[in-house]
């Protein structure tokens, strides 16, 4: 590798890593004020095993983006499938724009459509009662099927299609086409389709502040509070163990797809 | 056919119903009238006592929207900030994604994670961090003071600096993804028959490399624009009390001023400023390519 | 008279405006080796796609072993298919991939095994059967997807291109494989190839197809040594074709006068009226070149433009008074040299009258 392109690459990923590193640091920080060293404590973390807000949040948010994520999964594979598949039927072009859009959707926009909709289907049909769970997972589920959407289209539209004939030639019907050689030769482009499902849903605040009620107030909404309050060395805690969890995750992916080789 | 009929039937009816509805209702209460209720709008049109109907929608919050210039300002630094911030992230992300697409192999899917992870920890919590490092006592100041550059911390944080370094900090990674996947796909080979036939390494980039890559630049830059234009994590936790961005007064027309009216012209005429770089964009992705 | 085991009755297929299958009558007898052969968008693929069950005809009816079959979906026909691109399944291992056929009959798993190692054998992959796809070279996945279109013992084996993804040194050997492997199976088998040698080399019987339509069926040495029309002879190997009219009929000697030529052209074991326009096809390797005037009937003086070496054989064109180029090909006889003639030397060109055939379209 050229000197200038080492550079330029060591600087951004520097430019990307510092402040997730200073927050790792400061997390271990016994001092209250979040920026001036005091000495190694783990009194952060234990300070977050009894924020009883935190976690309550927490896994409302856990909750959420699992549901939310199994859902976009869903809906989202049937989408991809229809834009891939079905070149031709009726309303199409609709289709094509509704998948796509919510990819480039302001969130704000997204939210306060979505509430909109949420007080007049209160006001005529009685149903949402009350704001919360329900109306997040919805919310979370239409931003985050595009998405999956985008992610197994890729997948779909590299997929040789002889192998689903050749299944049928050998005598299997379409459903167990479906279930033997397309879902199991997809299902990498599922589980990835999955995780950025559940991250979105994990990390969105801006939607879920618009369609959430009283009572229900994920991890963002949370923390979000805790930051405009001022600079809380648990916040500092928690974003460790979040960095922690999404490393693991991604150390043990890369681990998995390692040991089963895929063409 | 049956079967097909469902697979396009239920996504179909999922989006229509909470993506395309949705829109309607914004776009039918922007032209309401506010009024203090719940909810605080009035309907588009009455049926009189004598059975005639009297139309009641009116388009004031968009004349609101035009008449104070605090709604121009903002809308004005919202794509004056996208689009500085766009740039900026386009300059530092390029030469990132030159040096992974040219990397050797075994080193680019590395390299390409390293950039990825950080997407994968909470934004929220990115943001944050450089609340924390940006501070007057902060670890940007210290390094700086240290250094000898300044003598006395400087204000950062809560300046435009701060929600420029914000948006192209989190949005980076949207940046280089795909400037890398057009990168990685340009053959070598064409640098090489470019340099045999005399051309300099800087010719070489600016009549090859960067034209073939163009798409990738438009994508790219798209992904950071447009949700840049709609931002309100990063003004609102980094920016100036007064840094009205768009994202911003949505929020506070829809919570703080419970002007459902305004904040739905609001989100109708962001949405026409975000139309035209999409539709341009799409003109020029279905353009007969080779 | 027994059924056939393949019949297109009148099967036509279109695509919106495109007829990729036009009005096929074909019928393919038990045992037959058949071969489609066309070029690229000929229909072929079409025609064999129609009869797995991947297509619907447009009009027509397709039966197999006497038994309409035109509205069963593919995975209840009696056929199997081997892919152009082998279509072995990635997530499966190769002895899974074979018995994926036999699984979806909901046979005995003892069975199953027995005859997925009887398949294995008969391609000779035994002891592969544990391996992924991914992990098997090109000839062996060929082989993996043979076995897995032969072990449900199909009325019909259809192939399509089979050999095209192997290079040169692999593809004829696999041609003879294959045709072992279909008499130890007893099979019918329809390939589909674009390959006139392969298809000339495997099949016994040959279908040439054209703009969706089949032009010729024969035996390869009928398709060969008696093209019916210009495109057939002009499609398999390579000929020369004399534009002329008949001038005289003498039972079935027919004598053609070629203008542009200058010359009479006398055809054996040809029949044609008077004044018929039609061509004389005459493949290369029955022109004779020499450099002194022969005695036979037709012949032609030209001069030496191209020698072309090919180890076997030498092609030599020759350019005739009149400007028209015809081919020969002749056989390298001896090692040390060197044809009796060079480049720009006036030669003569010679055939039998038995050795052409009239092609009128």
């Amino acid at each position: 590798m050229n000197v200038r392109r080492f550079t330029a690459l060591s600087f951004g990923l520097a430019f990307l890593y510092l402040p997730i590193v200073a927050l790792v640091v400061y997390s271990f920080n016994a001092s209250p004020r979040v920026t001036v060293w005091q000495g190694f404590s783990t009194r952060w973390y234990e300070a977050l095993l009894h924020n009883e807000e935190l976690i309550t949040a927490a896994f409302l948010s856990l909750r959420i983006a699992a549901i939310n994520a199994t859902i976009a999964v869903v809906l989202g594979t049937l989408a991809a499938y229809t834009l891939v598949r079905y070149p031709r039927f009726r309303g199409r072009t609709l289709f094509t724009g509704m998948v796509a859009a919510p990819l480039v959707m302001p969130e704000v926009i997204t939210g306060l459509s979505l509430l909109l909709l949420f007080v007049a289907t209160q006001s005529l049909i009685g149903w949402p009662e009350s704001r919360g769970v329900a109306t997040i997972t919805i919310a979370h589920i239409t931003f985050s099927l595009a998405f999956v959407a985008v992610v197994v289209q890729a997948r779909l539209v590299s997929f040789d299609e002889s192998l689903e004939e050749a299944a049928q030639d050998l005598g299997a019907p379409p459903w167990r086409v479906f279930f033997l050689v397309t879902l199991p030769i997809i299902a990498p482009a599922l589980v990835s389709g999955w995780l950025l499902a559940f991250t979105l849903s994990l990390d969105d605040l801006v939607i879920a502040s618009f369609v959430s009620g009283p009572g229900a107030s994920t991890l963002p909404m949370v923390v979000f509070s805790m930051v405009r309050r001022g600079l809380s060395p648990e916040i500092n805690a928690l974003a460790t163990l979040f960095i922690g969890a999404v490393t693991l995750g991604i150390v043990g992916a890369v681990l998995l797809g390692r040991r089963s080789p895929r063409s | 056919m049956r079967g097909r009929a469902t697979v396009i039937a239920v996504p179909y009816l999922w989006l229509l119903l909470f993506f395309l509805v949705p829109f309607f209702i914004v776009l039918k209460i922007s032209f309401s009238e506010g009024t203090l209720a719940q909810p605080p709008y009035l309907p588009l049109y009455e049926v009189t006592d004598n059975g005639e109907m009297e139309i009641t929608a009116t388009a004031d919050s968009y004349a609101f929207l035009i008449e104070d210039p605090f709604y121009a300002e903002a809308y004005g630094r919202s794509l004056r900030v996208a689009f500085f911030a766009t740039l900026i992230a386009l300059l530092i992300g390029y030469p990132m994604a030159l040096g992974i697409a040219r990397s050797k192999p075994p080193w680019r899917n590395f390299l390409l994670m390293l950039v990825i992870l950080p997407f994968w920890t909470s934004f929220l919590i990115r943001v944050y961090a450089w609340k924390v490092l940006l501070q007057g006592n902060g670890a940007v100041n210290a390094a700086l003071m240290a250094l000898g550059v300044i003598d006395q911390p400087l204000q950062i944080l809560y300046t435009d600096g701060a929600i420029y370094l914000g948006i192209v900090y989190s949005y980076l990674p949207f940046m280089i993804l795909p400037l890398y996947a057009a990168l990685e796909r340009l053959d070598a080979s064409l640098d090489e028959a470019a340099a045999d036939l005399g051309a300099s390494p800087l010719r070489v980039f600016l009549a090859i490399t960067l034209p073939l890559s163009m798409p990738g630049i438009l994508a790219g830059s798209l992904l950071v624009f447009i949700p840049a234009v709609g931002e309100f994590v990063i003004p609102e936790l980094l920016g100036g009390p007064d840094a009205a961005m768009i994202g911003r007064v949505l929020w506070n027309e829809f919570f703080a001023n419970r002007d459902w009216p305004v904040a739905s012209a609001v989100a109708i005429a962001m949405l026409l400023f975000l139309v035209i770089p999409i539709m341009l964009f799409q003109r020029y992705q279905e353009r007969p390519t080779r | 008279m027994t059924e056939p085991v393949v019949h297109f009755d009148r099967v036509t297929k279109r695509f919106g405006d495109v007829v990729a299958v036009d009005d096929v009558d074909l019928e393919i007898e038990e045992g037959e080796f058949f071969a489609l052969l066309g070029g690229s968008g000929c229909g072929k693929t079409t025609l064999l796609r129609l009869l797995a069950g991947f297509e619907r005809p447009t009009s027509g009816r397709v039966l197999i072993g006497g038994e309409d079959v035109t509205d069963v979906p593919a995975h209840r026909r009696p056929v199997n298919m081997m892919f152009q691109s082998y279509a072995l399944f990635p997530h499966m291992s190769v002895e899974k991939n074979v018995a994926f056929g036999l699984k979806q009959d909901g046979l005995p798993k003892a069975e199953i095994a027995t005859r997925v190692e009887e398949a294995l054998r008969l391609v000779e992959l035994t002891g592969l059967g544990g391996r992924r796809p991914d992990q098997l070279s090109g000839g062996q996945r060929q082989r993996v997807a043979l076995a897995r279109a032969l072990i449900k013992r199909p009325r019909v084996l259809l192939l399509d291109e089979p050999l095209a993804a192997l290079d040169k040194r692999l593809r004829e050997q696999t041609q003879f494989e294959l045709m072992r492997i279909q008499d130890e199976v007893g099979i019918t088998f329809i390939v589909v190839t674009h390959d006139q040698e392969e298809a000339m080399s495997l099949a016994t019987r040959i279908g040439v197809m054209r703009a969706g339509r089949i032009v010729q069926t024969g035996t390869p040495r009928e398709i060969y040594e008696t093209p019916q029309n210009r495109f057939v002879a002009d499609f398999i190997g390579s000929v020369n074709l004399l534009d002329g009219r008949v001038v005289a009929v003498d039972g079935t000697r027919v004598t053609l006068a070629v203008d542009r030529l200058g010359i009479n052209v006398i055809v054996d074991e040809a029949s044609a009226e008077v004044d018929t326009v039609c061509a004389l096809a005459l493949r290369p390797e029955k022109i004779v070149v020499s450099i002194d005037e022969p005695t036979a009937p037709n012949r032609v003086e030209g001069i030496v433009k191209e020698i072309g070496y090919l180890g076997a054989s030498c092609i030599v064109r020759v350019r005739t008074g009149s400007g028209d180029v015809l081919q020969a090909v002749q056989p390298n006889r001896q090692r040390d040299l060197s044809l009796a003639f060079e480049w720009d030397q006036r030669v003569w060109l010679s055939w039998s009258e038995a050795s052409g055939v009239l092609v009128f379209e």
